[in-house]
């Protein structure tokens, strides 16, 4: 039996060359299926292409409008390529490796219109962004209008009233206490015994020298009687005139306590212009925190794609990548001579953006970076543009360490003609700057989850216009009244933290201008609420304050009674005395 | 699937050389445990059309080695990690993964390898044992099978229609 049949040859033949040129005849159409699939699958949106024309001899690829729906916006393109044109290494495709030298996109846009819709039918997973975050801040204008001092003190009690009640126990107190120590202390009638006592002794000096002798041991007893009472009246005196000059020191607290509640009220419901220190982050605080957390989506749904730029192939010894179900793994191993298995050495592209048209470079677009030995970079310039006088955009992602990825980006703009720009979409206070010129510099750098923002912009020639309700408050209109006249202003961005925790300070010499315009209108009203403020709490303090005052007047009559005590201790001394020197010499 | 049956049978019963079936199933092992586009498969092709093995038995074969590969993926995805992972053979791994024909065939692949040892070793048993069954079973049980009552009812039935049908096909090389 012959085991070899020469005819199975020529089928051979023909089946492979068969093969090979139906190929070919739907190549076209096979790579363009492919890249649309592996697109859609990628971005979860629809990726179309209108035509691929693949050519062999040199292996090139051109692909002619080439749309990636926006998977937020499936209406809406995020991308649009008019051409792109390359050219592959064989040698290279035969390792399967895509090294693309040179690659031109034409006409790239952003953010263009589709015919229809790019959704796919199943509802794509939510791309990974950044945490919601805080959420962007609205703010209310403060109001100018006089608040109504009756309601003011129907809602806050004044301090000056508890105070007032206070020192009205405390004088009602003492002068329960001063009452029974008063009542306690020798009295008229108490005093007027002393006088039947010197009669007394008068009456024995006339009874001889015995009597005489009597009379002057009584006498030094009552004297010494009479002093002790009269010292613990003295002692009282004294006691209850110190007590009324601390009474009377609470009462004049209790007399300055309504002007501490004016002060008190008038802070916490005041119109103080320091409360707008920083008008602009207040005014342009939300709008730029929402332009903010779009740029950091943006980069967030790219930075998947970015970080798979650190694979460090075939550094050492057999390392297992792509784990795929029943197609298995493949095993990469060192090689001699290693390249990536995706590189663009450079795609010169055109951009076109409202303003105009922006060309540029980007340069070693790989997965690889450290087998290329430089990063993703990217270098953009717009020349005499129709919006923009000069326009440089430059940047690169870097992975060249994995433990040390950093991103960064630099913009610099010069005669920006912005129009119809919103500022502020507060219903309140709807900023738009109508025209300007700008001129724009920033910076940001992305180190491993850290950033740091910063972005300058100078506007001239600029045009504010405000859009106010009907009944927007008079501080609203001053405002409005200040932001027509100004003709231009400087604003300062900057971004620190990390994309999903981040402190945005922004800082203008708007600030200024609407503090001092604004401060005069404050300051007025200010007056006239605190003259408002200090009638109301007077009018409301001052009965309580006179009733304060008349109940301190109570000790008076302590006071009197006093001293009427010891003026007549007084005299009883006086007639013990002038007795002593009738009669005989008293040893005292 | 009756097709199928009735094709086996046909190809068992006819006269050709049970050395050009077992040898068209060794191949169909091959070409059905691997992936379909391999290299290796190439030149498959290129052997079981010049030389003269059963083209039927290699078609049947193929169908059923690869059916069966779906459900040894893991093991040959297993056995090929084992293998390329292999400390030892690393210097072969290496020096093969620097050669383009070898990147062309993919053997950096679990599943490839895993897929294309296991045929290998396997082939020539395979071959030798289906040789020998068919042997056995055109001396022993193709005559008593054809005087079976169930043959008997098969033959009046609609499969048998089939087998009438597909007995007029090609195969003459066979």
């Amino acid at each position: 039996m012959k085991w070899i049949r020469w005819q199975g040859l020529i089928a051979f033949v023909i089946l492979v060359a068969g093969t090979a040129a139906f190929v070919s005849l739907f190549l076209d159409g096979l790579v363009k299926r492919a890249i649309e699939k592996t697109g859609t699958r990628i971005v979860r949106a629809k990726v179309e292409l209108d035509d691929a024309d693949v050519t062999l001899f040199p292996l090139g690829i051109t692909l002619k409008r080439l749309q990636v729906t926006n998977p937020n916006a499936p209406m809406t393109n995020a991308v649009e390529v008019s051409r792109i044109v390359f050219s592959m290494d064989p040698a290279a495709l035969l390792l399967h490796k895509t090294i693309i030298d040179n690659m031109t996109l034409d006409g790239m846009r952003f953010g263009t219109e589709r015919k229809t819709s790019g959704a796919l039918s199943r509802k794509p997973k939510e791309p990974p962004g950044p945490a919601a975050g805080k959420p962007s801040e609205s703010f209310h204008l403060p109001s100018l209008e006089i608040p109504n001092v009756r309601d003011i003190l129907e809602r806050e009690p004044l301090e000056s009233l508890k105070l007032i009640e206070t020192v009205q126990d405390e004088i009602k107190t003492e002068r329960e206490g001063w009452k029974t120590r008063i009542d306690e202390l020798p009295d008229k009638k108490n005093l007027e015994a002393y006088r039947g006592r010197i009669k007394e002794i008068q009456k024995s000096r006339k009874g001889g020298l015995e009597g005489i002798l009597g009379g002057a041991t009584e006498a030094a007893q009552l004297r010494k009687d009479l002093m002790k009472d009269l010292d613990r009246i003295k002692d009282a005196e004294k006691a209850l005139k110190k007590e009324i000059g601390t009474l009377q020191k609470r009462v004049g607290d209790a007399r300055r306590a309504p002007g501490d509640d004016v002060r008190r009220l008038e802070e916490k419901y005041s119109l103080s212009p320091e409360g707008l220190s920083n008008f602009t982050r207040l005014l342009l605080g939300p709008k730029i925190a929402g332009w903010t957390e779009t740029t950091l989506r943006g980069y967030a749904m790219a930075k998947p794609y970015l970080d798979r730029m650190v694979r460090t192939a075939g550094a050492g010894s057999a390392e297992v990548v792509k784990p795929v179900r029943r197609k298995g793994m493949d095993v990469r191993f060192k090689e001699r001579d290693p390249k990536p298995d995706f590189l663009i050495r450079t795609a010169g592209v055109s951009v076109v953006i409202p303003a105009g048209e922006l060309t540029g470079q980007v340069r070693n677009i790989t997965g690889e970076q450290r087998l290329v030995g430089a990063p993703l970079s990217f270098e953009f310039k717009g020349e005499r543009m129709r919006d923009v006088s000069r326009l440089d955009l430059k940047g690169e992602f870097n992975r060249l360490h994995a433990s040390d990825p950093r991103d960064q980006f630099d913009l610099d703009a010069t005669g920006y003609r912005i129009q119809n720009a919103t500022l502020s979409d507060n219903d309140q206070f709807r900023v738009t700057l109508a025209s300007g010129l700008a001129d724009l510099n920033g910076h940001a750098e992305l180190r491993k989850d850290t950033m740091n923002a910063g972005l300058s912009a100078g506007v001239r020639q600029a045009n504010l216009k405000t859009d106010l309700p009907e009944k927007a408050n008079t501080l609203s209109r001053a405002m409005a009244d200040t932001l027509s006249g100004i003709k231009g202003f400087e604003l300062n961005i900057s971004v620190s933290g990390t994309p999903e925790d981040h402190d945005i300070k922004i800082a203008s010499d708007l600030d200024r201008a609407l503090k001092e315009a604004v401060g005069r209108q404050i300051r007025k009203q200010a007056a006239q609420f605190e003259q408002k403020l200090t009638e109301a709490v007077h009018e409301k303090v001052d009965p309580q304050l006179a009733q304060l005052e008349s109940r301190l007047g109570g000790f008076n009559p302590y006071v009197s009674e006093l001293n009427a005590r010891l003026k007549l201790g007084d005299e009883l001394l006086d007639e013990l005395t002038r007795s002593g020197k009738k009669g005989l010499k008293l040893p005292f | 699937m009756l097709r199928m049956i009735a094709k086996l049978i046909k190809v068992l019963n006819s006269d050709a050389n049970p050395g050009q079936i077992s040898a068209a199933l060794g191949f169909a092992m091959i070409a059905g445990f691997t992936p379909f586009w391999s290299l290796h498969n190439l030149i498959i092709l290129l052997l079981v059309l010049v030389l003269r093995v059963n083209l039927s038995a290699f078609l049947l074969g193929l169908a059923f080695f690869s059916g069966l590969a779906f459900g040894l993926d893991p093991l040959f995805d297993r056995l090929g990690l084992w293998v390329l992972t292999a400390d030892a053979l690393n210097p072969l791994w290496t020096a093969m993964y620097n050669q383009t024909l070898w990147r062309l065939e993919r053997f950096n692949n679990t599943i490839v390898t895993g897929s294309l040892l296991t045929s290998l070793v396997l082939f020539a048993p395979l071959v030798v044992l289906s040789n020998l069954l068919i042997r056995q079973y055109r001396s022993r049980v193709m005559i008593w099978v054809q005087r079976t009552r169930f043959l008997q009812a098969i033959k009046a039935s609609k499969f048998y229609g089939y087998y009438k049908t597909v007995s007029g096909w090609g195969g003459g090389d066979s």
